[in-house]
């Protein structure tokens, strides 16, 4: 590989590396935002269904 | 009727790995290297570059704005996006694209993705040991059944029945559990599991050597240097005329290590048929096709115009960041497809023996790219090659469970259905879809090839300008730009109201100009010459019109007309809003 290959593949991947490192670090600085921003579990619609007619039969 | 819930991120980093999990898939691990190493590395990667920051992050952004905008009014697919951002009868319609374009895609790359599972299993329990480039083309055209209509139907470890059936289920168990608890919990797992096997497997990669000693020259290094050497060492070989002066061009080779270019040199002065000259990274630019092929990469690998980052994003809460959110995820992709797949792939592809067999079956970049590199008698095989499949078939679930959300958002939400129903349905389509493309796997992958070009390349082209010139010129860039920086940690660039407005439409219009007039009426606009093969039309009218090709286009007309019916019947459209929102 000549000097302007290994010059072309480092800005490449370090640039590209980088970019990736200083958004993942932007996002997890955020205060909650890295897990469970809203902060309540989620069901599925059958989910809920079903515990509406539990509750419905009690 | 079943009662639909509105679902949601559990957290922002799940969203983002989900849309980066979307990005990521086969083209970022097969087709990106290629495109590089055939287009001059330097000059590529400057183009590719630019490309990112006309097309790809603004498409991304105004994707990701619509979405979340389309989401608060209580809208989660395409179609109903469109509806609200729109605020039109027939912007509707205008996102009946944005269904069929995941769920069609996902009929055939669900196939591929099973092809990723078969490889690795067979890898792993040394059924796959290649020692020939015959060898492994055998088992390729066994395991995908190339040898003829039907005959991948099979359910053993050769076959790719078994493997299809893990993933399909797979893909809609995860589905069925929801936004948060499916596609965020397997994204957050095979995220960065799918990064540490990239790294694994370029470790690895980096430190072959050169694996086969007789060839010297196709070593890693040397590998390295055909996919990003700016400027390019070319040997052109001529015919003699009788009397020994150069006549027509015969073929022309790269050469690559300092050593190996001197020694072309030393015999091209001494014969008169070869000459060696270097190309500079300046005449590789002034190729208006190298742009086109940077351009199209980043538009497939950013997984623009599929409809899939509107569907993510309407999941977002209002004051989720979608300026940062949107950028996380691009630069994601842009991570794993230039610093793993760029400097991995093609370089081990280039130092191995059996390099290049199948390219003259002119299939779609997934498949003949999958084909390559397989053979196994390099050391620190199979385990390497098992990490390198398995990290493919983790790049292809994160990127298939994409292709269903789509779809489920907008059957559940147009029919008013639960989760079971929405499942049901979209299974049925999606299975019978799914066993066409098996079936039909003689005559070079005919079906899944001429879904992948009407779906995957044309249809894509469409929806992206679509989307851009909605958001810039309908929905409003002042309005758009506005929407985008509520709850932002920062705000797009003012200067991007100016690309998105008009850089980036005419942008893709001139590709996807240049795209038609050589794909489908064989005539390249830039040369003025006539494209050598039939065309896309003459696969479908004429004398060499072909029956799979014409039912695959049938296939993808049915489903067209299906979503189309029900967007048309469904009384969920008749408002803007279905939230406290306006």
């Amino acid at each position: 590989m000549s000097t302007g290959g290994w010059i072309v593949m480092l800005v490449s991947v370090i640039t590209s590396t980088a970019l990736f490192g200083w958004c993942i670090w932007r996002v997890a600085r955020t205060p909650k935002a890295s897990e469970k921003m809203h902060g309540f579990e989620f069901e599925t619609p059958d989910e809920t269904e079903q515990n509406q007619l539990d509750r419905s039969n009690l | 009727m079943g009662k639909f819930i509105q679902e949601n991120w559990n957290s922002r980093m799940g969203a983002i790995l989900a849309v980066a999990g979307s990005a990521v898939g086969l083209g970022n691990f097969l087709r990106f290297p290629g495109q590089v190493a055939q287009y001059g590395g330097g000059a590529f990667m400057l183009a590719y570059v630019i490309s990112f920051l006309l097309i790809g992050l603004p498409i991304c952004w105004a994707e990701w704005t619509m979405g979340r905008y389309g989401g608060r009014r209580g809208f989660f697919s395409c179609v109903g996006i469109m509806h609200a951002v729109t605020k039109h009868p027939m912007g509707k319609y205008l996102g009946v694209l944005g269904i069929v374009i995941p769920v069609i895609i996902y009929m055939y790359y669900v196939v591929i993705e099973a092809w990723c599972l078969g490889y690795s299993f067979n890898f792993l329990m040394g059924n796959a040991q290649f020692s020939t480039a015959a060898e492994a083309e055998a088992f390729f055209v066994g395991f995908t059944g190339l040898a003829g209509d039907g005959s991948a139907m099979g359910f053993g470890a050769s076959q790719v029945g078994f493997f299809l059936l893990f993933c399909f289920i797979l893909n809609f168990v995860l589905i069925y559990r929801g936004v948060s608890k499916g596609i965020e919990f397997f994204c957050k797992f095979a995220m960065p599991a799918l990064i540490v096997l990239a790294v694994i497997v370029l470790i690895r990669v980096l430190t072959l050597g050169t694996p086969d000693a007789s060839q010297p020259q196709n070593s890693i290094i040397n590998g390295l240097g055909f996919m990003w050497n700016p400027n390019k060492v070319v040997v052109d070989e001529f015919a003699l005329s009788p009397d020994g002066l150069p006549g027509e061009l015969i073929g022309t080779t790269e050469v690559l290590g300092r050593s190996f270019v001197e020694e072309a040199r030393a015999r091209a002065e001494l014969d008169p048929a070869l000459q060696v000259r270097e190309i500079t990274i300046g005449e590789q630019l002034k190729r208006p096709g190298l742009w086109l092929a940077a351009a199209g990469q980043i538009f497939f690998s950013l997984s623009v115009g599929f409809g899939i980052i509107l569907t993510y994003a309407s999941y977002l809460r209002k004051e989720d960041d979608v300026v940062l959110s949107g950028l996380a995820a691009t630069s994601a992709n842009q991570f794993c497809e230039v610093a793993l797949g760029g400097i991995d792939h093609h370089s081990r592809r280039r130092s191995l023996p059996g390099r290049g067999q199948r390219c003259r079956w002119h299939l779609c970049p997934w498949v003949y790219g999958f084909t390559h590199g397989v053979l196994t008698d390099w050391p620190g095989a199979p385990f390497s090659v098992f990490f390198s499949s398995f990290l493919l078939f983790l790049a292809a679930v994160t990127s298939s469970l994409s292709m269903l959300q789509p779809g489920i958002a907008f059957l559940e939400s147009a029919l008013r259905i639960n989760r079971k129903q929405s499942v049901a349905i979209l299974g049925f389509i999606t299975a019978v879809g799914c066993m066409f493309v098996v079936y039909f796997s003689g005559q070079g992958l005919k079906a899944l090839d001429t879904l992948d070009f009407w779906v995957g390349t044309f249809m894509i082209y469409i929806l992206a300008t679509i989307q851009i010139v909605v958001f810039s010129w309908v929905f409003g860039i002042r309005k758009g730009l506005q929407e985008a920086a509520y709850g932002a940690q920062f705000s797009i660039p003012a200067l991007y109201g100016w690309i998105m407005k008009f850089i980036t439409p005419v942008f893709l219009l001139t590709i996807f100009f240049f795209w038609l007039t050589e794909n489908i009426f064989r005539y390249n606009p830039l040369t003025g010459q006539r494209v050598e093969g039939p065309g896309a039309l003459d696969q479908l009218i004429g004398a060499n019109a072909n029956i799979v090709a014409q039912l695959s286009v049938l296939l993808i007309i049915l489903f067209a007309v299906f979503v189309t019916i029900i967007v048309n019947s469904s009384s969920y459209y008749k408002t803007l809003s279905h939230t406290e929102e306006d």
